[in-house]
């Protein structure tokens, strides 16, 4: 009987009224299913954690931060209500003056012609006027830029956000985990094929514990080499 | 530029890509699927569709932390070069910003296509301690 035979023969007929390395085997496949599950769930929540990452640079960070810091910040509406303020504030200011100085000159007798002095100091005035709109205009600009450069430093601060959203280290701890339990569950399955070494006689039982002969029980193993090496083993 | 998850149904695609890219042929197609073991993996598309793959890990290097970029170029005649240079100016930014985000300090990539390593150096990137490795430091506004 060649060794394909006896193990073919171990598979199809298990020792001991079912115990043994048949069930060992079954027991590893079991482990190496549920390690495969366990990273199953934990690749999916890694993907729903990495999809909201996507999602939200696509959706809210990066038509901001596509812009530049060098980006205005203002709506259209905005703009155009600050813009019409200013020069409300800027002609009314200037109506205001423009009044002052005719009651300061209406005693100069020339109540039907301007004179030239009156002319000019209207023209001062008016100039004096649109240097202020100027001003104004300028300011207004600046804030824009200024929210713009706030919208975007707030972008990066979304970004920082959803960055505290996945967490690779918890990532890396649940795999941790799974391997650990696999692990054990490998371990477990060495120190019970120990005891039925006892009781099981025979070199049958040895040529299919070749496969838990070759487990690495020292630690240094993933779950994932352990089935290898198990693999490996027969 | 849109990123979209990189999913089971795009392995084909992933597939013939890795297989005419002569530098990328130890890497499996699962290593770019969104979900895997990284910050994040995904896909990078244009108004044509897929331009790369990317995938991004943490990096270390001495006492600093970085990202680490990988990029799955598809074959030119699938892909212009055009196409793949616009993505990627954009993609650096975007990146750029979420390394800054996350108190990293550099971005760090490996190539050892001279073409694709030209174009990093246009862009910035230094050459790194490690061999056929390019880093791209991330700076901080001093406030």
């Amino acid at each position: 009987m060649t060794d394909a035979e006896i193990e073919a023969f171990i598979y199809a007929h298990p020792v001991s009224g079912g115990c043994g390395p048949s069930s060992a085997e079954k027991n590893l496949q079991r482990e190496e299913t549920a390690m495969m599950q366990q990273y199953s769930i934990i690749f999916n929540q890694q993907f729903a954690k990495q999809d909201q990452v996507l999602s939200q640079i696509n959706q809210q960070l990066s038509p901001i931060l596509a812009k530049g810091i060098n980006q205005t910040g203002f709506s259209a509406g905005e703009l155009a209500a600050l813009n019409t303020q200013a020069i409300d504030t800027t002609g009314a200011g200037y109506k205001n003056a423009a009044v002052a100085l005719g009651n300061q000159t209406a005693g100069m007798g020339t109540s039907t012609l301007e004179s030239g002095v009156q002319q000019q100091l209207k023209a001062g005035l008016a100039s004096t006027a649109s240097g202020e709109l100027s001003a104004e205009e300028l300011g207004i600009t600046q804030a824009n830029y200024a929210q713009g450069r706030q919208n975007y430093l707030t972008a990066l601060g979304g970004e920082q956000q959803l960055a505290q959203a996945y967490n690779p280290q918890s990532y890396a701890g649940l795999s941790q985990q799974a391997e650990g339990q696999s692990f054990s569950q490998a371990d477990t399955i060495a120190q019970q094929q120990a005891q039925e070494e006892q009781a099981i006689a025979g070199g049958v039982a040895s040529l299919a514990m070749g496969g838990i002969g070759n487990l690495d029980t020292t630690g240094g193993s993933t779950g994932g080499e352990q089935a290898l090496n198990f693999l490996s083993g027969m | 530029m849109r990123l979209e998850p990189a999913v089971e149904l795009d392995l084909p695609e992933i597939a013939t890509w890795v297989a005419a890219d002569p530098w990328h042929q130890n890497l499996g197609g699962n290593y770019w699927l969104t979900g895997s073991d990284c910050i994040f993996a995904c896909k990078l598309l244009d108004d044509e569709g897929t331009v790369v793959y990317v995938r991004v890990e943490d990096d270390t290097f001495g006492e600093a932390n970085g990202f680490r970029l990988q990029t799955q170029f598809a074959p030119e005649h699938v892909v212009s070069k055009h196409r793949v240079v616009r993505m990627a100016l954009q993609f650096f930014q975007t990146l750029t910003q979420l390394a800054r985000a996350n108190g990293k300090q550099y971005i760090i990539t490996e190539s050892e296509s001279p073409k694709l390593i030209a174009f990093l150096h246009r862009l910035g990137w230094k050459d790194a301690e490690q061999a056929n490795n390019f880093v791209l430091g991330v700076h901080y506004e001093q406030t």
